[in-house]
C-alpha cells in the first residue's frame, strides 16, 4: 500500500511530505538560502573572471601559454687565407644543480660526476650545501663528451644547459688581428670588432605556446622569423707563415727579452699581409688572464724612430730627383757643414768611413751621407717623400687603435731638423708605417694600402672582395731598381745585415739601430734594433719587417745583429713553405734586372 | 496532425536525421583525429628540430677539434717535418667512371721532363 503510495505521489508532495515529517521550514530555507549563495558566489566569480576583468585574465593566461623564444643566430667564422677555421663558435654546456632534489647521500653519482669533470667530488658536495637557492653553477664548461657522460648519469636536480662560446684555435696565433668576443659576447678588439657587422649574424624569434610544464606545444607555433647567420670572414693571413713568425717571436722573447717585438710579413704586389705578431700576446680564449697592456698591437699603435731604414726614403727621394746619382761620391769625415748661411754639425757614423758613393752610404749605413742627401734634397722636398712614402698618417689598416706617428710639417722643424731626419731622427713611425715604406720600393715604387681582410663570404658564396688597392706612384721604377741593388748590398758580404743572408737568394734590406728617448734625451743602453726586407730582392714576394724593442744582450742591440737573424729564420720558413726556387735555378739575377722587366713600368 | 505524425517519422526522415547524425559523428571524430595528426607531426617535427640541432653541435664541435688539430704547431708535431708545397707527383686524382669504377691517376716527371699519367688503382 505503502509503495503504492510511494509512486502514485508527485516529486513535489514527496519532498512537502518529507518536510512535514523530518526538516523544519526554516532549516529548509536556510539551507536553501546557502545554497543560492554558493551558486551567486559562483556565479559572481565567473562573471568576474569572464567578464569584467575577461581581458586582464586572458592576457595573464596568453602570457603564461604563449611564449616569445630567440632563436639564436651562430657567428661568422673568420679564417684564413687557405679556408683554415681561425675563430669559430662552439658548443658547450654549463652543469648547474637544484641543492633540493640532488640526493649528496648517493655518493656514487657525485663520484661519477667528479670523474667527468676532472674535479674532487668534495668541491661539487661543498658547492651544493653552500648554495642556498635554488640554482647552483657547477661547471660552465662542459665539451660534448662531458655533455654525453654526464647526461647519461641521469641524477635527479643536476641540469644540463647548452650555450655557445666564441673558441680560437691558434690560442695566442694572431691574437692582436683577430680580437676576440669578451664575456657578454661584445666584441672588444681586432678583426672580431672592426669586421662585427659581417660576423654577428641577426637573431630569429619564434612565437609558440607551451603546456603546463613549459614544454613547447609545437602545432601552436604562429610566428617564426628565421635567424640570419653570421657571414664568414677570410684574411689575407696565411697560419703556416703566421705559425713561423709566433715561433720566431717566442724565440725573440727567450734570447732577448725585449720590451716589445713585432713581425710583419707581407707580399708586395697586393699589399696583402701574410703574417703579423707582436710581443707581448694574450690568449683570446682566456683574454682576462693577461695584462691589459698584452691587447696593445704594436704594429699600429706604438710609435719609434725608424733609424737608418729611414735612409731608404732619404736615398730613393735624392735618386728620384734626380739631385744624384749611384756613383755620386760624399767625404763623410767632415763634420761640419755650411748649410743656407749656418753652419750644421752633421752627425756621426759609428766608423768614420771617409770618401764614399751613395751605394755605399745605404750599405754602410752613413749617417753624415744621408744628412749630406737630406740636405740636397731640401726641407720641402724631404718632407713631401716622407708624406709619400706614408710617414706621418695613417695606413689605413683596418684594425682599430692604429696612430698617424709624427712627422712635423717643415715650418716645425729646427735647424738640425734637416741632418737629423734623413737619418731617421726626428721622426716617430709605426712598424707598420715602415713596412709599408719598404715594401713600396719592392713594389717598383707603387705605395700600396696594407690588407688584412681579402674577402667576406656567406655559405661559402662571395659577398664582398677587398681588392689590392693602390694608393700612389712614389717613385719611378727606375728609382726602384737601382734601391733594390743597393739594398742587395746591405745583405752581401760587408754589408750590415749579413745575417739576413738565405742561402739560393737575393735578399735586400735595411737594418735599422735607434737609441730610445727616456725623459727627452737619448739614452745608450736603450734601442730598438729592427730590420726591414724583402725577397727575391729581383722579383719580390714576400716583405718582413722585425722590430725589436729594447732587447737585453751584451753590447748595443743592433738591427743587423738582433732583427736580421730572426728575418732570416722566418724567410726560410717561408720560402720552403711557398716554393720559391732558388737563384741558380732562375735565368736572371737582380744585376741583370732592368726597368723595363716589370709590369708596372707602364704605368711609369 | 495525423498527416504530420507520418510525414514526421517517415523512412526517409528517419534516414535523413540517422545521416545527419552519422555526419556530425564522424566530421567531429574527422576533427579529432585531424588534431591528434596535428600533433603527431608537430611532435616529430619538433623532435627532428632537435636532432638537427644536436647534429648540428656535434658537427660544430668536430670542427674546432679539426681546425686545433689543423694548427701548423699540431701538424708539424705529428707529421715530425715542416710544410712545403704539394709537388705534382703527390696529387692523385680519383676519376669515377660511367660504370661506377674508380681510377687513380698521379702526375710524374721522367727525366727527359716530360709529365706522365701513372695508373695507380683500378676497378675497386
Amino acid at each position: 500500500m505503502e509503495r503504492k503510495l510511494f509512486f502514485s505521489l508527485e516529486v513535489g508532495d514527496e519532498i512537502r511530505l518529507m518536510i512535514q515529517n523530518h526538516i523544519s521550514t526554516g532549516r529548509f530555507h536556510l539551507v536553501f538560502l546557502t545554497v543560492l549563495m554558493a551558486f551567486c558566489v559562483l556565479f559572481g566569480r565567473l562573471y568576474v573572471l569572464h567578464v569584467s576583468q575577461a581581458d586582464q585574465y586572458a592576457g595573464k593566461i596568453e602570457k603564461l601559454r604563449k611564449s616569445n623564444s630567440i632563436i639564436e643566430a651562430r657567428r661568422g667564422n673568420i679564417l684564413d687565407r687557405q679556408g683554415h677555421l681561425i675563430a669559430t663558435t662552439r658548443p658547450r654546456f654549463t652543469l648547474a644543480a637544484d641543492p633540493f632534489f640532488v640526493d649528496l647521500e648517493k655518493t656514487n653519482n657525485i663520484k661519477n660526476l667528479a670523474k667527468i669533470l676532472y674535479t674532487d667530488p668534495g668541491s661539487i658536495t661543498t658547492a651544493i650545501n653552500n648554495c642556498s637557492s635554488s640554482y647552483v653553477v657547477i661547471d660552465k664548461n662542459l665539451d660534448e663528451e662531458q655533455y654525453e657522460a654526464a647526461k647519461k648519469l641521469s641524477i635527479k636536480g643536476i641540469l644540463l644547459e647548452p650555450h655557445y662560446e666564441r673558441a680560437y684555435s691558434g690560442n695566442q696565433m694572431a691574437a692582436h688581428v683577430v680580437g676576440y668576443l669578451n664575456k657578454e659576447n661584445v666584441p672588444c678588439i681586432g678583426i672580431e670588432k672592426s669586421m662585427n657587422y659581417y660576423l654577428e649574424g641577426q637573431d630569429g624569434s619564434r612565437q609558440t605556446e607551451r603546456d603546463g610544464r613549459r614544454r613547447e606545444l609545437a602545432q601552436f607555433r604562429n610566428r617564426e622569423v628565421a635567424p640570419k647567420n653570421g657571414m664568414d670572414v677570410q684574411l689575407t693571413l696565411d697560419v703556416s707563415i703566421q705559425s713561423a713568425v709566433e715561433e720566431e717571436l717566442d724565440r725573440i722573447v727567450r734570447e732577448f727579452q725585449p720590451q716589445g717585438a713585432t713581425v710583419i710579413v707581407s707580399e708586395p704586389s697586393t699589399g696583402y699581409i701574410l703574417g703579423i705578431g707582436n710581443r707581448p700576446t694574450f690568449d683570446p680564449n682566456k683574454f682576462w688572464e693577461y695584462d691589459i697592456k698584452n691587447q696593445r698591437n704594436l704594429a699600429i699603435t706604438d710609435i719609434y724612430e725608424p733609424g737608418s731604414v729611414f735612409k731608404v726614403v732619404t736615398v730613393s727621394a735624392a735618386l728620384n730627383e734626380g739631385v744624384v746619382t749611384p756613383e755620386r761620391e760624399f767625404d763623410c769625415d767632415i763634420a761640419k757643414v755650411r748649410y743656407r748661411g749656418k753652419i750644421l754639425k752633421l752627425p756621426s757614423d759609428h766608423d768614420p768611413l771617409g770618401i764614399i758613393n751613395v751605394h755605399k752610404i745605404v750599405s754602410q749605413s752613413s749617417n753624415r751621407g744621408a744628412a749630406h742627401l737630406g740636405m740636397m734634397l731640401g726641407e720641402r722636398r724631404l718632407y713631401e717623400y716622407s708624406r709619400a712614402f706614408g710617414f706621418g698618417k695613417k695606413t689605413g689598416f683596418l684594425m682599430g687603435g692604429e696612430v698617424n706617428g709624427i712627422l712635423h710639417p717643415v715650418k716645425r722643424w729646427d735647424g738640425l731638423t734637416i741632418t737629423r731626419l734623413p737619418m731617421g731622427h726626428a721622426i716617430s713611425a709605426t712598424p707598420m708605417q715602415v713596412h709599408n715604406s719598404i715594401s713600396c720600393i719592392a713594389n717598383d715604387g707603387v705605395l700600396m694600402s696594407p690588407q688584412i681582410v681579402r674577402r667576406v663570404l656567406e655559405n661559402g658564396e662571395l659577398v664582398v672582395s677587398f681588392e689590392p688597392q693602390q694608393l700612389r706612384r712614389v717613385i719611378s721604377v727606375k728609382t726602384a731598381v737601382t734601391m733594390s741593388k743597393m739594398l742587395a748590398k746591405v745583405v752581401a758580404p760587408g754589408g750590415t745585415a749579413t745575417r739576413a743572408r738565405i742561402e739560393g737568394y737575393q735578399v735586400a734590406g735595411k737594418t735599422g739601430t735607434t737609441q730610445k728617448i727616456v725623459n727627452g734625451r737619448y739614452v745608450k743602453n736603450a734601442h730598438v734594433a729592427s730590420f726591414v726586407g724583402y725577397f727575391p730582392a729581383e722579383n719580390p714576394r714576400v716583405v718582413m719587417t722585425v722590430v725589436v724593442d729594447e732587447p737585453i744582450r751584451k753590447g748595443v742591440g743592433y738591427g743587423g745583429v738582433v732583427a736580421a737573424p730572426a728575418f732570416q729564420r722566418i724567410g726560410k720558413e717561408v720560402i720552403r713553405y711557398l716554393g720559391m726556387e732558388p737563384i741558380e735555378s732562375q735565368d736572371k739575377g737582380i744585376a741583370s734586372l732592368t726597368p723595363d722587366s716589370n709590369f708596372y713600368s707602364s704605368l711609369n | 496532425m495525423r498527416h504530420i505524425k507520418h510525414v514526421l517519422w517517415s523512412p526517409i526522415v528517419i534516414f535523413m536525421g540517422i545521416l545527419i547524425l552519422l555526419f556530425g559523428g564522424t566530421s567531429a571524430l574527422g576533427i579529432v583525429w585531424l588534431r591528434a595528426q596535428i600533433n603527431q607531426t608537430a611532435g616529430i617535427i619538433k623532435q627532428q628540430e632537435h636532432e638537427l640541432i644536436v647534429i648540428e653541435r656535434k658537427t660544430r664541435e668536430s670542427k674546432s677539434k679539426i681546425a686545433i688539430l689543423h694548427q701548423p704547431y699540431n701538424l708539424k708535431k705529428a707529421l715530425h717535418s715542416d710544410f712545403a708545397p704539394t709537388k705534382a707527383e703527390q696529387v692523385f686524382v680519383v676519376e669515377e667512371r660511367a660504370d661506377g669504377s674508380k681510377v687513380a691517376k698521379r702526375m710524374i716527371r721522367s727525366k727527359n721532363g716530360e709529365k706522365v699519367v701513372f695508373l695507380v688503382g683500378g676497378r675497386r
